[in-house]
């Protein structure tokens, strides 16, 4: 589904963000990024989608080698996934259904189609209530639902989120990243760059954890263990 | 897309506003210019029609040679008019311009003679040296004011150059104020531009409600610039009749707001292109 090949990202003041990082993510897999601020993690993100490109290594989406691409072919890349950026990025003008239908206007989705998906994937967030509320008359927690919806209304095989539970309390918290749960549970791939640490040992998922723009290690819960050991032990089998 | 950017419009008031008043007050200023140079150019190329040459025939001339060098002259393409005065009319002429009783018994000493106004008056010089040449002149008998026509063209082209150069200035400054000003609204609306990216826009549907907006922004203001300009107009001509006309007397009103509404329309178009470009860009790491 994701995989970066000894992907690596300098910014031009010379600063390197992400170095040499090889890492695969499968299709159907929830996966948290891990780190101290400043880590790397919003980078790898971003190098998911086009918003950064790689200086070094390759970074692959499905079948999309991300940096081989041209400006006009990343629209396409990016309609493939969802994306829930740190600061939520709602319209401040425009009502919670309407932030999300903006989102699949952009795409070209026609009105009934949008008219149709809409309510259907604000009640699946939850939000249903708020619907016809501005982005400042939400929650924080509200808030990243909102914004949540709008990265799943297009049924994304993909989503990612950066610090989606930054600044909530932890009740609103888990809140969220038990709706991500249900989102991974229903098919699509999880990517969450989090420091939340009580959060991510709740929930017993994959952690990959990255200092200083390198990967310093990745934990499976245990009942994945069990399926990647199988995995390595099937080709010493054949052999 | 057309709704979205009705819609950014009306919630956008104040920016909308700013961005039309701008609009308007920059084209009104540049509109209100072209419109006085038009007029104080009007005023200048007249002035030519003010000079005249004074050609003066030898006295041993006959009627024929007359009536030649009068075909001579109407056929140079550089004059506007050939006058024959006869010596009757210019001795009549000069004498009503002293004591009758001074001059009464005088033989009339005045030739006959020729007016002809130039069509461009830098033609003087040249025109009046072939004429003096031709055989049926005397020999000083070219009679026209040298150095003020000198003057008067150095001062055209003074009123052209300045109007040309002022011109310029004004319609950069007017794009640098719509540009500013349509920027600060594509500023005020990055993060939809970053949303619209984020969802997988593609630049042309990430820029398209901009360039309408900014096509509204600058068409609304020339109308309002228009509007300005002809009650502006009528009341300055008030102010210097005969000097200024109105507005009505120029153009017409519809071919103002034609002309203000396209001009801001495309000021709008190139500022919007201008100024989304750096926001579709993304963050680009060193190679």
């Amino acid at each position: 589904m994701v995989e970066f090949d000894n992907a690596g990202v300098t910014y031009p003041n010379g600063v390197a963000a992400v170095a040499r990082v090889s890492l695969r993510v499968g299709p159907g897999e929830f996966v948290f990024l891990t780190g101290t601020t400043g880590a790397g993690k919003s980078t790898l993100l971003k190098l998911i989608y086009a918003e950064v490109r790689p200086t070094e290594g390759r970074v692959i989406v499905g079948d999309r080698v991300v940096n081989e691409l041209r400006p006009r072919e990343i629209p396409a890349l990016r309609r493939s996934m969802g994306v829930v950026p740190q600061d939520f990025a709602l319209l401040p003008n425009k009502r919670v259904w309407e932030n999300v239908a903006y989102a699949l206007r952009v795409v070209g989705m026609s009105r009934r189609e949008i008219r149709r998906r809409v309510p259907d994937v604000i009640e699946r967030v939850g939000l249903i209530h708020r619907i016809e509320s501005f982005p400042n008359q939400l929650s924080g927690g509200e808030a990243q639902r909102a914004a949540i919806a709008r990265a799943l209304a297009h049924n994304p095989s993909l989503l990612i989120a950066d610090e989606p539970t930054g600044n909530l309390d932890s009740e609103t918290s888990w809140g969220i990243i038990q709706l991500l749960d249900q989102i991974n549970a229903r098919g699509a791939t999880v990517i969450v760059a989090s420091h939340d640490e009580a959060v991510i040992r709740r929930i017993g998922k994959r952690e990959v954890r990255i200092e200083q723009g390198e990967v310093v290690s990745d934990t499976r819960p245990p009942e994945m263990r069990a399926v990647v050991q199988m995995e390595v032990v099937e080709p010493v089998r054949s052999n | 897309m057309l709704s979205e950017s009705c819609q950014a419009l009306m919630r956008n008031k104040l920016m909308t506003l700013a961005a039309i008043t701008t609009a308007g007050v920059s084209l009104l200023l540049l509109g209100g210019f072209l419109i006085g140079w038009l007029e104080v150019e009007r005023q200048v190329s007249t002035l030519p029609d003010k000079f005249e040459l004074r050609v003066f025939l030898r006295d041993d001339v006959t009627q024929e040679d007359t009536a030649a060098i009068r075909t001579r002259l109407t056929a140079m393409p550089e004059l506007n008019t050939v006058r024959f005065v006869p010596k009757a009319e210019g001795w009549k002429k000069l004498q009503s311009q002293y004591d009758k009783e001074l001059t009464a018994d005088m033989p009339n000493p005045v030739p006959d003679s020729f007016v002809v106004k130039l069509k461009d008056l830098q033609y003087g010089d040249d025109v009046a040296q072939r004429i003096r040449e031709m055989p049926e002149v005397d020999h000083q008998g070219v009679v026209y004011l040298k150095e003020e026509q000198r003057q008067v063209m150095a001062f055209m082209r003074f009123v052209r150059t300045l109007g040309f150069c002022i011109t310029g200035a004004l319609m950069f400054s007017t794009a640098v104020l719509i540009f500013n000003t349509i920027r600060l609204t594509v500023i005020a609306r990055r993060r939809e531009i970053r949303v619209m990216k984020l969802v997988g826009g593609s630049e042309a549907t990430i820029r398209t409600p901009f360039l309408l907006e900014a096509m509204f922004h600058g068409g609304l203001g020339g109308l309002f610039g228009a509007v300005a300009l002809w009650f502006a107009g009528g009341t300055i001509s008030e102010y210097l009749p005969g000097f200024v006309r109105k507005p009505g007397e120029i153009t017409s009103f519809l071919l103002i707001v034609v002309a203000m509404m396209a001009a801001g329309t495309t000021f709008g178009l190139l500022c919007g292109i201008f100024g989304t470009r750096r926001f579709l860009r993304d963050e680009q790491p060193a190679t």
